[in-house]
């Protein structure tokens, strides 16, 4: 049960800060496969079930822009970070650092 | 590409929303590619089903992969939901109390006692299904509309009580809300017996018993305080807490109650026997035994109510 519990909070814990990261990372352009190794190496892992939804939910949100290119001849689409989408990020990073000192002070 | 991989994207496809179908399975199938081709160039050599397989795993089974494509919809949203909680749960206590009272009578007054005891319960648990899914519906169209409710979003805490039945009062104390269900039950099937919704056992030693004349008197003074006492325990429910003219509605409310029991006591012909009924001699014994069995149930009542009654006044003059 314990663990159960830190599982649910945890994951309410990353929800919000996965969304800054993908906007981050996708300041240069990427695809979902290198997106998710990149974002792994940083030590932030992401599945898939939960990596391609969200891209495909912060583009319907005018956040993302995506086009099918190819590369490697196969077919993949690529993300970057729409005009909208920097605006965005930079008041999430704003909000973001500002939870974060806030945070800190507390601790 | 793997039949594996093949049959994977495919079942996934036919899970997916229509219109994004052939967009997202590309997008996966070519995930998937990449992340064999990886596979591949580490081991140096091409993989087998199983393989393939373990890396499909970590995707996760068709259905949860489209389920989190879906639109997330809610039935009922955040706003309306916890006035809907609290509106299904006082309705589904409401229906409770009422099938649990009904389904007691009916063990102790029915000859076949369980098997009519079930009967009630099982017709009570279809009411409250019933009941439940209309509350559900009306508030999931309240949701779908957007409907507002004023005294949630202009919320002020300074306002907190006012209204309805001398809540403008400061409050004195809380009232429990198993008493108020409690006697929401009993108003509520005094209330389905006197309109006939609920029938008793009304034969006795064979010969069938009906309401006298003096109680046919009676039916409108007691179905108007029947609705004006559901009226007052309704709003118990909801404002669950005493006020100066609360208890004074009560009082007034029980002080009518007691004098309906006196006037039936006291009335002469408070039962009769149904026209079908032959034997004269028959009738008048049974008439009897009905009759002091009945006076017995209204003393009863009568004790209840100046209980009830006595308990208020005394609340009124400690805070007078």
């Amino acid at each position: 049960m314990p663990s159960e519990l830190i599982d649910k909070l945890r994951l309410e814990l990353r929800r919000g800060s996965l969304t800054i990261a993908v906007l981050a990372h996708l300041r240069s352009e990427h695809y979902g496969y290198t997106l998710r190794k990149s974002l792994a190496e940083h030590g932030l892992t992401i599945d898939e079930g939960t990596l391609y939804p969200l891209l495909r939910r912060l583009e319907s949100q005018g956040l993302l822009t995506s086009e099918w290119r190819e590369e490697d001849k196969r077919q993949k689409r690529f993300y970057r970070l729409s005009r909208y989408g920097k605006g965005i990020l930079d008041q999430l990073l704003a909000e973001w650092r500002e939870l974060n000192a806030s945070i800190d002070r507390i601790l | 590409m793997s039949s594996v991989v093949e049959l994977y994207v495919l079942q996934l496809k036919s899970l997916l929303p229509r219109k994004q179908r052939d967009d997202i399975a590309a997008e996966i199938r070519e995930s998937i590619a990449s992340a064999v081709e990886e596979r591949e160039r580490t081991l140096g050599r091409k993989l087998d089903d199983r393989e393939t397989s373990e890396i499909l795993k970590t995707y996760g089974h068709p259905i949860a992969v489209a389920g989190r494509y879906l639109p997330m919809q809610q039935l009922i949203g955040p706003s309306v939901f916890p006035l809907y909680w609290y509106v299904i749960q006082a309705v589904l206590v409401v229906i409770a109390a009422i099938g649990g009272s009904v389904a007691a009578i009916a063990l102790f007054t029915e000859p076949r006692a369980t098997q009519a005891a079930i009967q009630v319960l099982v017709r009570f648990f279809w009411i409250a299904l019933d009941a439940g899914a209309l509350v559900t519906v009306a508030f999931v169209l309240l949701d779908r509309r957007h409907v507002r409710f004023r005294f949630i979003d202009d919320f002020d805490s300074r306002k907190l009580g006012r209204g309805f039945l001398g809540m403008r009062s400061a409050p004195l104390d809380t009232i429990p809300r198993w008493d108020t269900v409690l006697e929401l039950a009993m108003i509520a099937i005094l209330l389905l017996w006197w309109i006939g919704f609920l029938v008793f056992p009304t034969v006795q030693f064979g010969v069938k018993v009906e309401l006298g004349s003096a109680m046919a008197r009676l039916h409108v003074p007691v179905l108007v305080l029947c609705v004006l006492d559901l009226l007052r325990l309704g709003t118990d429910l909801a404002y669950p807490y005493r006020t100066l003219p609360r208890i004074l509605v009560a009082v007034v409310s029980n002080v009518a109650w007691l004098a309906l029991l006196v006037l039936a006591f006291a009335s002469r012909d408070l039962l009769q026997a149904a026209p079908s009924v032959e034997d004269p001699a028959e009738i008048a014994r049974v008439v009897m035994i009905a009759e002091r069995t009945f006076r017995a149930v209204l003393l009863g009542l009568g004790v209840w109510t100046a209980g009830l009654l006595v308990t208020d006044v005394r609340r009124l003059l400690r805070h007078l």
